[in-house]
């Protein structure tokens, strides 16, 4: 949350659309060229429909609030009505349902008593053939009583053309919609390639005219986070950023100018901070994880594991050692990379000694892949050794850094004793990595373990492998009495408390134990982070109603399945993957 | 003059280009012949269509249908039916068929033909018994139409997909429909002139089951690419409609790369230059051109010609698939067109057939059929590939591959 101005990064649409504008960057010619085809709008005239391609997170439901936003705004509103059917939707599963649901939004703001009657008339009518022609007759009416086009926008078109209209005559029934009704205008997006739209055989094949999302450039994102600033009242941050340029450049390479992972690391950069970035950044892969979830869920099976083995190998990486790494054929590997390349996953670099390499270019999502995937104690802590090395490129920070954390250490090592070595050495580890006395602190690593069944050796990147570090035991009983003394404030670190306490209580399996904590963590801290919990808890309080997930964004009913799993397999230890583990390392909450 | 380009929707009015002397084509083989109107997909039939609803000539009073959902003959009537009402002239006649029917008479009566066309086919399907007897009205109205001033023009689009949806559901109502079809047509007094359009191979579908006798009377008319000059015209144009900067020798530039101007291509290319220009802020050079056609259009024109090689898989029946493969494979390995003898000892030799009258009657058909369908021209008695960019792209893919 940005002072008064709240902007919701997985659902742009409950953003003010004055702060989306505020905020909105690298897009104005495509929209402008699109509402410039739409001013030109009369009946038998062309009509273009679009297809907008990207990934998550690069900015495609804001723009689509962003047109509807601006044509409500200017005279094309006399020319034009928008429609956005939400990428929530999951009940989009043939023409019949789509044309019901945009006829829902007309009734509701157009108000014609016709139109209303009609919906409730239609809403329960089981033959697609009749409401499919009575839709249209309403909006042919609309047509001709305003004058007005329609601009039907529907996200996630992939999801709905390949997966829920499985039939391929629904695809005709729009292709003839589309050409025959004049006053029907469609753009549609897709965080990846829609089979019936670039398949050759589909009707659709070649329909739209694609325009593909890029990522920002660097100075895009730069302006992007001055105008966060500028929402947020951070009058420092322009002077901040001047000293420490690398940062820019360092969350541009994590990023890999995603508008949503920009938001999202924003904080990281926006004030100065120093040794908390390690927990905001493990609270902020923490809270990631819906949404690459969802990305990973838009791929293939075979695209997802390829993504999965190359995030687990070193950055750059050629077909062929990849194709070994994941025992597959060169040539099917060549194939999925292509595919993941045209989809914005992976990106070819220039060549390495004649040989084609492939990266991850938002590097944020390959951390998070190493940080989820990776089941080897290496993999687990390589994400952070990673992204240090590149946050703190500056001596001068390293030794900042250093300082700080040395001195949290020495505190913990007083305060805490069960699992001080563990606490230790995760310390010593981020230590050693920024420290420019590397090998010193090499050494101290091995020296707490000495004595150990570890077999030590000098070399600190094998030693570093070698020490576990697992979650301890906790002490529930203890952590919830906690909880009731604990004065709330709105943070990460408290809400990084919240979270664990939560997943306490989901383990638990005490419902009224959840409520009792949604209720005190909302008060004061930013609501939109529990919601999952909320649903979570809603849906298993109603008797697991299925409408209650299927009616939400399909990010937030990943994390909610994730909780309600937690809640049916307490005692699954693969879910500690997705917790948090600094929170129970906070010096604070021991004491 | 100035145009929008529309990639992949439907051209209408001044930006369906370039094609004026093609509509004049059109309407003068339409006063005399029903048409069958053949062109590869994105080339253009619809907006073709278009041209004749926007701008209609005397006698005739077009009417479009598309087609492509359709599964059945009925809903093929229903359709049919719906569609006529919304002419008003056309629709005093076919009124007709309602009169002294209560339930229909009073739908008719209180709704707007222009806009309830959907309320209409309900009706249709809930009150008469249309879906039973759909052949029935289907004589009825040709019948009505006859006594009218007018001549409709049913200009029904994507024919060939409905043929093959109702062929997939029921083979028996396919024949019926089809059989009805041609004798609507061919009615002495008929004033009914249908114009259907038609990517996908109706041919070679109907010639599977049995049914090519049925379309035998459609004079065919086909959409070619844009010659040199048009592909010219259309390209500058477009540049100037959306006062773009080009460096000099540009337009030609364009005009040599793409090679095959069909319509689709040229606007995909030219957009993607203005989408360049614009983030780049420099005009259009040469070198820009190279670089969109490599990495743009390329990359799009892959799945389109591609759609050239898979539907022989899905349309061309038994063994002809491979004769197929192998002619055109001979063709695309030539410098130039090859005598249609020559290509006639290849069909033998991969058929494992000696000449016989009955094997020359195949292969001559099987040659009509790729012309038919936009693989191979036929000139001074010399086969060639219908294009130079399809001929290098199945030289490259598959030029060796079937031999």
């Amino acid at each position: 949350m940005i002072a008064n101005h709240q902007i919701h990064v997985y659902h742009p649409q409950k953003t003010r659309p004055d702060d989306l504008e505020a905020i909105f960057v690298g897009r104005e010619p495509l929209v402008n060229d699109i509402l410039a085809r739409l001013e030109e709008w009369k009946p038998s005239s062309s009509r273009q429909h679009y297809l907008i391609m990207g990934r998550r997170g690069i900015g495609k439901t804001c723009l689509l609030q962003i047109i509807r936003h601006r044509i409500l705004q200017s005279v094309l509103s006399a020319k034009c009505f928008p429609i956005i059917l939400a990428e929530e939707g999951y009940s989009l599963g043939s023409i019949a349902c789509l044309l019901l649901q945009a006829l829902e939004v007309l009734s509701t703001e157009f108000r014609d008593k016709e139109v209303v009657i009609m919906v409730g008339q239609l809403k329960h009518d089981p033959d697609d053939k009749k409401v499919v022609d009575l839709a249209l007759d309403a909006f042919r009416r609309y047509h001709k009583e305003t004058g007005k086009c329609v601009l039907l926008m529907i996200e996630n078109m992939n999801r709905v053309l390949d997966w829920q209209m499985r039939h391929g005559v629904q695809t005709h029934l729009l292709r003839k919609i589309l050409i025959e009704e004049d006053w029907l205008v469609l753009i549609a997006t897709s965080p990846t390639y829609v089979n019936a739209i670039t398949k050759p055989d589909e009707p659709l094949f070649e329909f739209f005219q694609i325009k593909t999302l890029n990522e920002l450039t660097l100075e895009e994102q730069t302006l992007l986070l001055n105008k966060l600033a500028q929402l947020e009242g951070n009058t420092g941050f322009s002077e901040h950023v001047a000293e420490f340029q690398s940062k820019l450049h360092a969350l541009y390479h994590y990023t890999g100018g995603n508008p949503r992972l920009s938001v999202l690391l924003y904080p990281l950069i926006a004030h100065q901070r120093f040794a908390d970035v390690q927990g905001e950044l493990v609270s902020l892969l923490d809270s990631m994880t819906p949404f690459y979830h969802e990305r990973m869920n838009d791929l293939a099976p075979q695209e997802a594991y390829v993504i999965e083995q190359m995030a687990l190998m070193p950055e750059c990486c050629t077909p062929t050692e990849l194709a070994k790494n994941a025992r597959m054929s060169a040539k099917i590997v060549r194939s999925l990379l292509k595919r993941l390349e045209e989809s914005g996953y992976v990106r070819r670099e220039p060549r390495r000694k004649k040989q084609t390499i492939y990266i991850i270019p938002e590097r944020f999502f390959r951390i998070w892949l190493q940080m989820s995937y990776s089941r080897t104690l290496r993999g687990r802590t390589q994400y952070l050794l990673e992204f240090f090395f590149t946050w703190y490129s500056l001596q001068e920070e390293h030794s900042r850094v250093h300082d700080e954390w040395a001195k949290q250490s020495c505190r913990g090592m007083t305060v805490k004793k069960d699992d001080f070595a563990k606490h230790a050495v995760e310390h010593m580890q981020s230590s050693n990595v920024v420290s420019e006395h590397r090998e010193k602190y090499a050494q101290e690593v091995v020296a707490t373990f000495a004595g150990n069944d570890i077999d030590i050796e000098k070399n600190t990147t094998h030693a570093r492998s070698r020490i576990p570090i697992e979650p301890p035991a906790y002490d529930s009983a203890k952590i919830l009495h906690f909880f009731h003394q604990k004065e709330w404030g709105d943070n990460a670190n408290n809400r990084k408390l919240a979270q664990w306490f939560l997943f306490l209580a989901f383990k638990a399996r005490k419902l009224s134990l959840i409520r009792d904590i949604l209720g005190s963590t909302s008060k004061h801290t930013d609501a939109e982070y529990f919601t999952p919990h909320l649903i979570a808890l809603n849906f298993l309080e109603s008797n697991r109603d299925p409408s209650i997930i299927e009616r939400q964004h399909p990010e937030v009913r990943e994390a909610v399945l994730l909780l309600v799993e937690l809640y049916d397999h307490p005692n699954d230890d693969t879910m500690q993957n997705n917790i948090d583990k600094s929170v129970y390392e906070n010096d604070a909450f021991f004491t | 003059m100035s145009i929008n380009l529309v990639t992949g929707g439907v051209p209408r009015g001044q930006d369906y280009f370039g094609r004026e002397s093609f509509i004049e084509q059109l309407w003068s083989r339409l006063r005399t012949d029903n048409v069958l109107l053949l062109a590869p997909r994105r080339y253009g039939k619809t907006g073709a269509m278009f041209q004749l609803l926007d701008n209609p000539r005397a006698p005739f009073r077009p009417i479009f249908i598309n087609v492509e959902p359709i599964e059945s003959a009925s809903d093929f009537m229903i359709e049919l039916l719906a569609s006529l009402r919304q002419d008003d002239r056309l629709a005093q006649m076919t009124n007709k068929l309602w009169e002294g029917t209560k339930n229909i008479g009073k739908n008719l009566k209180k709704s707007t033909a222009q806009i309830d066309i959907g309320m209409f086919k309900v009706h249709l399907r809930e009150h008469t018994d249309v879906q039973e007897n759909w052949a029935l009205y289907g004589e009825k109205i040709i019948e009505l139409l006859e006594k009218g001033q007018d001549r409709p023009l049913l200009m029904i689009d994507e024919f060939p997909i409905m043929v093959h949806h109702i062929a997939q559901h029921n083979i028996d109502e396919l024949r019926r429909l089809m059989r009805w079809f041609r004798s609507a047509r061919l009615t002495p007094k008929a004033k009914t002139r249908f114009l259907l359009g038609g990517s996908i191979n109706l041919m070679p579908t109907l010639d599977a089951i049995g049914l090519i006798g049925t379309v035998n009377d459609l004079a065919i008319e086909k959409l070619g690419p844009f010659d040199d000059e048009t592909a010219f015209r259309f390209i500058k144009t477009a540049i100037t409609s959306q006062k773009m900067v080009v460096g000099e020798g540009v337009i030609q530039h364009i005009v040599d790369i793409i090679g095959t101007h069909v319509p689709y291509l040229l606007s995909v290319l030219v957009t993607s230059l203005f989408d360049r220009q614009r983030t780049k802020g420099k005009p259009i050079t040469n070198e820009m051109v190279d670089d969109v056609f490599s990495t743009e259009l390329l990359s799009r024109a892959t799945p389109f010609f591609n759609h050239y090689y898979r539907r022989l898989q899905d349309y061309y029946a038994g063994d002809e698939v491979r004769q197929a493969k192998v002619l055109l494979s001979l063709l695309s390995r030539a410098a130039g067109p090859v005598q249609r003898d020559t290509l006639y000892q290849e069909y033998l030799r991969v058929s494992g057939i000696p000449h016989t009258s009955d094997a020359l009657e195949k292969f001559l058909w099987l040659m009509q059929k790729l012309e038919n369908d936009f693989y191979v021209s036929l000139f001074e008695n010399k086969y060639d590939f219908s294009n130079r960019t399809i001929k290098l792209w199945w030289q490259t893919n598959y030029g060796y591959q079937f031999v």
